[in-house]
């Protein structure tokens, strides 16, 4: 049986060469499903500690870009032992850097980190205008719509695309959850989203706490 | 309002002040460096950005609705990001946007396998491996790729001198002085490295992976980055910039290790040289601020994000500092809270000297802003903040 707290905690310390280690001697002891799945929910759960060590001003965004990569590979050894099928959906996201911004790196690593947390996430892309969000909320009904954007420009175009969900009559059925360089509190309220961060892995944790 | 048209004495006025502040006298008021780029001013004077980009006299229309409604000590515009060369290079490291917003998208450029034959020779990787890749035009036949560099080279000059004579043209208009901006943009090394060559993402999975490589990686750097920050003949006054990137997203001890070395090393070979910079601090450098305290003298400050008391008691103790003003809040406050955040702003930072007024970044999108509102907060400091 795998030591999961250990998992988990090597995870969250970001501890590469313990993990793999770790990884490699539990796949090598020939577990079962059941046992592969905990060692899955473990790594998502060293996420966590992730998230608050950033929170607390231990980690910063190169540690989440690096958490983003080991949890990736983390899954990616673990999968095959699963028949390539990991966890269920906790809800959908609809996520896309907004209208006239083409920076994803903020974006990616919400996304990394949604995943991780059981999220199944519609990425649109960059410099997406209102409609395509409408488009995608229409198309896959997600329960949330995340926005990101770098630049003051994008306060603007996630002004504009809450107003289209707004006219389609699709506001009142998602949560909208804002993230980027750009944001603020008094961002949000301009915007009229329902959360703002800077922190990833608060907005992941702002998303788990709506589904 | 004043600030539109020229007249001798408000002319000198603010040159004295600009040079009190540099050389670190208590200039008679706090100067004022708004920063408004080519879009914004677009925006403002309802002029089609993708024609200015290319069109002299839109981006003087634009430009010149800037200086005449908004007030500023130094010339409040300008653009360094014409889309012209960078679309016959094919450029990937500068794409505009679909609203016409020339942006810096994150590349990779030198694979991780590549860093000892960068150590080994910098120049040599860059001019033909990795400058290839990043501009894909560069990508072909030796006769074409002279063909392609001299296309894009012609095409810069035009749109640079093109603008420099516009932004002269106003500047003696309406009687604005330089800004601190006047000579070369360079990075400090670890920034080029990221930002040019290994993109943000892979930097930060380099720093866990193969962290010696980042450090000698910056050191073969910092000779080209000297290079091109003193040239062989210096401009009198020459500034340049050094927009900083990637240290509020790294780790303190990465930052003392792997990024602050070189930049040191770089913003001291320049003061030799009789060369001044200034440094932009991207996000919040408050934790940085100690390390900005020993730069030379001649280092001015601009910040972004940040703890403004903690900032000035160190870094503001001997070098110009500005910035921390956010404009997006004229969205949602009203003008008195506007301009009591404008007066917090001054009352901490100004006391002493060695404060200009900006903004926390230039200004990229006229609808980020509420433009009575800023029109009041920048009129509000030019003539409230005597010392």
């Amino acid at each position: 049986m795998a030591d999961v707290l250990a998992i988990k905690q090597a995870v969250g310390d970001l501890d590469e060469g313990s993990v793999t280690e770790k990884l490699n001697a539990f796949i090598a002891s020939g577990p079962g499903e059941d046992e592969v799945q905990a060692v899955v929910a473990a790594c998502q759960q060293g996420m966590e500690i992730v998230g608050e060590k950033f929170g607390e001003g231990e980690y910063f965004v190169g540690d989440l870009i690096f958490a983003g990569e080991l949890l990736t590979d983390c899954i990616d050894m673990l999968k095959p032992l699963l028949g390539g099928e990991v966890g269920g959906s906790r809800g959908t996201i609809v996520l896309g850097t907004v209208e006239g911004d083409i920076h994803d790196i903020g974006k990616n690593i919400f996304r990394s980190m949604s995943e991780a947390a059981g999220f199944h996430v519609v990425d649109l892309g960059i410099d997406q205008p209102p409609s395509a969000f409408v488009a995608a909320v229409e198309e896959h009904k997600p329960q949330i719509v995340g926005m990101s954007g770098v630049l003051t420009l994008s306060i603007d175009s996630m002004k504009r695309t809450v107003e289209a969900l707004q006219e389609k009559g699709l506001r009142g059925g998602v949560k909208v959850a804002i993230g980027g360089n750009a944001v603020s509190q008094e961002s949000c309220q301009y915007i009229g989203a329902d959360a703002w961060s800077k922190n990833a892995a608060e907005s992941v944790k702002t998303c788990g706490g709506w589904v | 309002m004043r600030g539109m048209g020229v007249d001798m004495a408000t002319l000198k006025e603010r040159t004295q002040i600009r040079t009190d502040s540099i050389e670190g006298r208590i200039p008679k008021r706090v100067f004022v460096f708004a920063r408004f780029s080519l879009e914004a001013a677009c925006g403002y004077a309802g002029v089609d950005l993708a024609k200015a980009h290319y069109d002299m006299e839109l981006t003087e229309k634009a430009f010149e609705s800037i200086c005449k409604d908004f007030y500023s000590d130094a010339l409040p515009v300008g653009n360094i990001r014409f889309p012209a060369p960078y679309q016959i290079l094919g450029a990937r490291n500068w794409v505009m946007g679909s609203n016409g917003a020339v942006q810096h998208p994150e590349i990779v450029t030198m694979e991780a396998d590549e860093y000892d034959e960068y150590i080994a020779n910098p120049y040599d990787a860059i001019v033909e491996k990795f400058l290839p890749r990043a501009c894909p035009e560069l990508d072909t036949d030796p006769a074409n790729r002279s063909l392609v560099l001299g296309k894009a080279y012609r095409s810069f000059k035009k749109y640079s001198e093109g603008t420099r004579a516009v932004c002269g043209k106003l500047a003696a208009k309406y009687g604005l002085v330089p800004g601190f901006i006047t000579g070369e943009l360079i990075e400090a090394p670890f920034d080029f490295l990221a930002d040019q060559l290994r993109g943000f993402k892979e930097i930060n999975i380099d720093l866990r992976r193969r962290a010696d490589k980042v450090k000698a990686a910056c050191e073969a750097t910092l000779p080209l980055m000297l290079k091109r920050a003193v040239p062989p003949v210096i401009r009198p006054g020459q500034i340049n910039y050094i927009p900083l990137h990637l240290a509020p997203y790294i780790k303190m001890g990465d930052f003392e290790k792997y990024f602050w070395p070189t930049l040191e090393e770089l913003v001291n070979g320049m003061d030799k040289a009789g060369v001044a910079c200034t440094l932009f601090a991207e996000e919040d450098w408050t934790r940085y601020a100690e390390y900005l305290a020993r730069l030379p003298k001649s280092a001015i400050l601009m910040f972004e994000n940040g703890d403004c008391a903690k900032i000035k008691a160190t870094a503001g103790k001997d070098h110009l500092i500005g910035g921390f003003f956010d404009p997006t809040i004229t969205l949602t406050r009203s003008k008195e809270e506007c301009i009591d955040e404008a007066k917090r702003l001054v009352d901490i930072c100004a006391p002493g000297g060695n404060f200009y007024f900006a903004f926390d970044k230039g200004i990229m999108d006229i609808k980020s802003v509420d433009v009575p509102k800023l029109q009041a907060v920048l009129e509000w400091v030019s003539v409230n903040t005597n010392y």
